[in-house]
């Protein structure tokens, strides 16, 4: 590279200096993490799930020795 | 012995109690079997599992007290069979009373238990049950005819059958009533009947005498009297590779023979090996196929369609689904059923049961008369659930008197005959409960329906009576409780519970703080 060269490269470099990185500041206000799950909890609605079961209802024909049989047939 | 050490030996567990008890000089020995009869009793210990542990020296010196000691007949010859055969060998017999004699020459094995011989006077073996161990599965048929005098003389020995290299034991009591019922299923098959036939007349008496252990997955639950063949045809119950072993083994007599097979959901069935079986077209297969009797049992009690029968692996893999479309993997097993390549499709499995007179002209099965009294009771009332109920109990139990004690088989009958929409049903259970009062916890069917138009309503088996009896709810509550692990299946909640009402609006203030609390 030769003299001239070096000077324009230095001149640039002068005039296209970035500016610095600025960090966003954090928030003055300290959040109260009590006070946010107390407000959640306040507005849950208790809502158990219900299943509608239309048929008779056994234990013992699942999973187990029996295993999931299906329906007897005549 | 001083009221310590007789403490000290209640708080013990048996092994200890039976190590602090061969620890004591012969004299103080003597004098416990005399002055603690009762405890001996209630702890069960057998004299003869003390002395048969004494070394050379100790057996000698309480053999000469023997008489002394107030004990049975049964326990001197128990005592005197079991003596170490150094010991034995050391006795002079010649002036011995026969019982005891006869004893002493009883050869016996490693722990001096008796090296049961099948040539031997029986007479000789009496009152020695407790030394006495047989593992009778593969005697011939003279053995067996032989080995059923045996077990009138020592009802009480031990049977041993095994199962996936463990062994689990009946009595010899319960051997005997079992190879008497095989022979009496056996021995009425008509000669002239095909292989396919006589395979359909075992598994349907199957069926017919024994039910899937109702207790099975509870605390209650006892694998021992679940999987030893004949105790599982004596008590009438089994889990599925207990039932499994029991129609190999009836098999076996009428010569075809079949391999136990797990399914990946652990369940246990059968691959008969090398069968033939007629098609409806009128062609004959052979080569191997799968039968699972435990999903037959309650089909066959009921005289439903047993349609696990002959099945090839596809349609035992199409069992496996559910309506819902999951999967159990229940016949899951490439490796081992993928030569199960024959098998009945329905109008052949129809024909099959029609030739052995299990099924009607028309290939229907017993079931379907159940299924329309049913229907014609819902017809008949309309409007009042109760009195349908008790009219389908009648029903149930005039197909099946004995419905209380094959709790699975009636639970799998009762979901097929009653109708939720016709019961005015909010909710309809039918499952097992203990009486509280049962230290055993036996399985006791009950159904509980909570009708839109009766209410609740709670009916149980009464195996005494032979019937459903009707209690109101809170009597019912205070008899019956459910098995821990069905409560666990239930979240904890029993199915006549009341369960959280849903809220359609926002917690009141106090309603929040209670939550809080």
């Amino acid at each position: 590279m030769n003299v001239l060269e070096r000077i324009i490269s230095f001149i640039k470099k002068i005039f296209n200096k970035k500016e610095e990185i600025k960090m966003i500041e954090a928030p003055k206000r300290v959040v109260n993490i009590k006070e946010k799950e107390d407000f959640l909890t306040s507005i849950k609605v208790f809502r158990p799930i219900q299943i509608k079961n239309n048929e008779i209802e056994t234990l013992v024909c699942i999973g187990d020795g029996l295993g999931i049989q299906k329906n007897m047939k005549y | 012995m001083d009221s310590q050490k007789i403490e000290a030996l209640s708080k013990a567990t048996q092994e200890d109690r039976m190590a602090m008890l061969r620890g004591l000089n012969v004299e103080e020995l003597s004098e416990f079997l005399i002055h603690h009869r009762e405890f001996c009793k209630e702890y069960h210990i057998h004299p003869f599992e003390i002395t048969k542990a004494l070394d050379g020296e100790k057996q000698k010196e309480f053999i000469s007290r023997l008489e002394q000691c107030n004990l049975t007949l049964n326990e001197k010859r128990e005592i005197l069979a079991s003596l170490r055969p150094e010991v034995k060998q050391g006795i002079d017999v010649t002036n011995l009373p026969r019982e005891y004699a006869t004893a002493i020459q009883i050869p016996t094995k490693y722990g001096g238990q008796v090296a049961f011989e099948i040539d031997r006077d029986f007479e000789e073996y009496r009152g020695l049950d407790n030394l006495i161990t047989v593992s009778p599965e593969e005697f011939t048929p003279e053995q067996r005819k032989r080995f059923m005098e045996f077990c009138d003389i020592c009802p009480n020995a031990e049977v041993m059958s095994s199962l996936k290299n463990v062994a689990y034991s009946s009595t010899s009591s319960e051997y005997k009533e079992a190879e008497e019922w095989i022979s009496s299923v056996i021995d009425n098959i008509p000669s002239e009947y095909s292989q396919a036939q006589k395979i359909a007349i075992i598994d349907n008496a199957i069926g017919k005498k024994i039910s899937h252990t109702p207790t099975d997955g509870t605390e209650a639950f006892e694998p021992q009297n679940s999987k030893a063949l004949w105790k599982i045809i004596s008590k009438g119950y089994g889990v599925c590779n207990g039932v499994a072993r029991v129609e190999q083994y009836m098999l076996k007599r009428i010569g075809v023979e079949s391999e136990m097979v797990s399914g990946h959901g652990h369940h246990g069935f059968l691959k008969l090996i090398d069968v033939e079986l007629p098609l409806a077209n009128g062609e004959t297969v052979k080569g191997n196929t799968i039968l699972d009797p435990t999903w037959n049992l309650a089909r066959q009690r009921f005289g439903g369609m047993p349609d696990n029968f002959c099945m090839t692996y596809e349609q035992a893999r199409k069992n496996d689904l559910t309506s819902l479309g999951l999967d159990s993997q229940a016949h899951k097993n490439d490796e081992k059923l993928q030569d199960a390549t024959i098998g009945l499709d329905e109008q052949s499995l129809r024909n099959l049961y029609t030739s052995v007179g299990l099924a009607d002209k028309e290939g229907m099965f017993p079931l379907k008369n159940l299924v329309e009294k049913s229907n014609a009771i819902n017809e008949s009332y309309p409007n009042n659930p109760e009195e349908n109920l008790r009219h389908q109990f009648l029903a149930l139990s005039q197909t099946c008197p004995e419905f209380a004690t094959c709790q699975n088989s009636t639970i799998s009958a009762l979901k097929i005959i009653l109708d939720f929409d016709e019961l005015k049903a909010n909710r309809c259970v039918v499952n097992r409960v203990f009486d509280k009062k049962d230290k055993d916890k036996n399985a006791v069917v009950y159904v509980y329906l909570d009708s839109k138009v009766s209410g609740k309503s709670f009916f149980f088996a009464d195996k005494n009576k032979g019937q459903f009896v009707q209690l109101p709810q809170e009597e019912f509550i205070n008899r019956f409780e459910c098995y821990e692990k069905d409560l666990e299946n239930w979240g904890g909640i029993r199915p006549w519970e009341d369960k959280p009402k849903e809220k359609d609006s926002l917690p009141t203030k106090e309603e929040q703080k209670g939550e809080e609390k």
